[in-house]
């Protein structure tokens, strides 16, 4: 027999609220957009597998675009053999350019020398694909020391998560109780109702706790980590 | 269930009897009686308003029109009932392209806004990740669209389900008072019929 979808739409689970609480149809905008508000605390904060991945393309000043929808930062990353490779922050990249030329000559665009060889005695700390620096007032990314077969990088980021109008938005139904929890919350921070948004804020916590159970590690990638890090030989 | 010109009847010959045969006129009367049935509506479904839709009037493919404001908006065919909560007496609005049964166009949905609501929401992510749902807000005797009204669907009309005054309902109707609510009508009708009456 057929099982109910896992999947909710936003618009399903406002619905499901206002049924849920004989809710009158003028506050279907309000409850929805607190399902929204809901929905995008939840998959920046506890839901594993939200993460968008974009291709872009390098600029001629080395530089890449935040995409309209970018919430928060991940990683930017290069292919190695079939995983991700990140790039390692540099805060004190110099940077102040729009468009070229560079001014190398105060150091814009110049390749940080670091990684020259690698020998024992080589210092560790260095990351020979490259260095990154986020520029989110311009709403970009400055990017040093790539591979020069680099011309193209991989922007791992949270996205808002919310479609536009058009396409539907979905809520994974294990994370609808915390969805709901939040809306119960956010109605009674609206209505000023201090005290009972205190305690409504302890219930979606318990709910998110639920919801953090199910986006635990599995033992297979505990144990991976675990390996990862040993090898046979003695150690001391 | 008494027509409407039962009623009347009824609240003229206790008005009748109670001045000492002194007669009041049946429009009088009936004017009385309007403002009992709003209030009447109003005590009975102040806590759950969704029960008014069974007292509300169905009123088909009515056309909004473009304004000069570029805002669709359509007066209403009769008057709604003036409740407390104002704009209550739209009890639905619906495409008139809507299938229940297959669905067709439930995707469409008219929800009552606030003139506030409807200013502000186009800015919000709800405005912008939903355009499918079309916010109204009544003003007195029409109602107006937010910009998600699309000219199809204006072309199309929509129907109305109105909770409408006691004026609207013609003599020989069935007045669908709540129940046990038609001696409260009475009642109410002749103490504002006898308000006036100076007292011994």
């Amino acid at each position: 027999m057929a099982e109910l979808s896992g999947l909710k739409t936003i618009e399903e689970v406002a619905k499901h609220y206002m049924f849920m609480h004989k809710m009158p149809e003028e506050e279907l905008i309000r409850c929805l957009q607190l399902t929204i508000d809901g929905l995008k605390k939840i998959k920046l904060f506890h839901l594993r597998g939200f993460e968008t991945v974009v291709k872009l393309t390098v600029s001629a000043i080395k530089t890449i675009d935040l995409p309209d929808d970018y919430l928060n930062f991940i990683a930017v990353a290069i292919p190695v053999d079939g995983e991700y490779w990140f790039l390692t922050s540099k805060g004190r990249m110099v940077f102040s350019q729009d468009a070229l030329p560079l001014d190398t000559d105060d150091g814009e665009g110049v390749d940080i020398p670091d990684g020259y060889y690698s020998d024992y005695q080589s210092s560790g700390g260095i990351n020979r694909e490259g260095y990154y620096k986020i520029d989110e007032k311009n709403r970009r990314i400055v990017l040093n020391s790539l591979q020069s077969t680099s011309t193209e990088v991989f922007l791992l980021y949270y996205s808002t998560g919310i479609n536009a109008a058009g396409t539907a938005t979905y809520v994974p139904d294990r994370a609808r109780e915390a969805v709901l929890a939040y809306i119960d919350f956010g109605y009674a921070m609206g209505e000023k109702d201090y005290r009972a948004a205190s305690f409504l804020e302890d219930q979606y916590n318990k709910r998110v706790d639920e919801l953090r159970y199910l986006e635990m590690p599995r033992l297979s990638e505990l144990r991976d980590a675990l390996y990862e890090v040993m090898n046979p030989l003695p150690q001391r | 269930m008494a027509t409407k010109q039962n009623l009347i009847d009824e609240a003229y010959w206790k008005i009748k009897d109670a001045r000492d045969g002194q007669a009041v006129h049946r429009d009088l009367v009936a004017r009385y009686m309007g403002s009992g049935w709003n209030q009447i509506l109003h005590d009975a479904f102040s806590k759950r308003t969704t029960f008014m839709d069974f007292y509300a009037k169905e009123y088909k493919a009515v056309i909004p029109a473009l304004s000069t404001e570029n805002q669709y908006e359509l007066t209403l065919p009769v008057a709604i009932a003036q409740l407390p909560i104002k704009g209550e007496g739209v009890r639905r609005v619906q495409g008139t392209g809507t299938d229940f049964a297959t669905g067709t166009l439930t995707g469409v949905k008219f929800v009552p806004l606030s003139e506030f609501d409807m200013r502000y929401k186009d800015d919000l992510d709800v405005g912008l990740a939903n355009t499918s749902i079309i916010g109204y807000t009544v003003r007195y005797d029409s109602l107006w669209f937010d910009k998600n009204m699309t000219a199809a669907l204006a072309a199309a009309g929509v129907n109305l389900l109105l909770v409408v005054p006691f004026d609207v309902y013609t003599s020989t109707e069935l007045l669908p008072a709540p129940s046990g609510k038609e001696v409260d009508l009475i009642n109410i009708t002749v103490q504002l019929a006898l308000a006036g009456e100076k007292q011994e």
